[in-house]
């Protein structure tokens, strides 16, 4: 007869803790693609794709740096959800200004043409977010597994070496 | 009870709508299904349960 522990509280708290997080991240997204419309379905929805993809697989290839690529990869696509999100809300704002309502709120005299040009460097802001975010998150996990890889060859020809001058085999 | 069912059939067709209209979508779920599983996994490995031969 065995007496096995049952699931401690702790555990069952990092359990939920690991469905919740990225439940958070994928409903986040959720209402960011929707909000854009085309531009979501377009642009955001599979560049996001591809960092959840990328993320999962560069996981799965390198073990031992799991927990920091899935932290990683959360961190970014909710980063890159939320930025687009308040971009997109700080464009409704500055939509509605006019050059004399700027002029009126700074207390100072700015040039007519203000009030168009702050909506468009609000939508250049959300293009660069849109497009620049994922290529930089590939890009970081791409140098990664290259290094990775040149680490493991690295190992594997040490512990060959090691192997060699253990048992002798070479010499044979 | 009704507006659970309400609730959860709207939800159900939402995420249907979502997948319809945004086919890469679905390339998101698997990541996040896959990432999940990883997450889920690791708190599994990494805890030790107590055994204890009682007879």
């Amino acid at each position: 007869m065995v007496f096995e522990e049952k699931i401690s509280k702790q555990e069952t708290i990092g359990v939920i803790k690991a469905v919740i997080i990225p439940l958070a991240v994928l409903i986040t997204g959720m209402i960011t693609v929707t909000s854009f419309a085309n531009f979501g379905k377009l642009i955001i929805c599979p560049l996001s794709a591809f960092m959840w993809v990328l993320g999962f697989i560069v996981a799965i290839l390198m073990p031992s740096m799991r927990k920091s690529v899935i932290n990683e990869t959360l961190g970014f696509c909710m980063t890159y959800y939320a930025l687009l999100l308040v971009l997109k809300i700080a464009l409704g704002i500055v939509s509605g200004a006019s050059a004399e309502m700027l002029v009126a709120s700074y207390d100072q005299p700015m040039p007519s043409s203000v009030g168009n040009t702050l909506p468009g460097y609000c939508q250049y802001m959300i293009y660069i977010t849109a497009i620049g975010t994922p290529i930089g998150f590939a890009g970081m996990q791409i140098k990664r597994f290259i290094q990775f890889k040149r680490n493991k060859s690295l190992q594997d020809t040490l512990a060959q070496a090691r192997d060699i001058r253990h048992t002798g085999r070479f010499n044979e | 009870m009704k507006d659970i069912l309400v609730f959860t059939i709207n939800a159900i067709t939402n995420v249907a709508y979502i997948l319809t209209e945004y086919p890469a979508f679905i390339a998101i779920f698997i990541g996040f299904a896959g990432i999940v599983f990883l997450r889920i996994k690791e708190q599994v490995d990494s805890s030790v349960r107590e055994e204890q031969n009682i007879l």
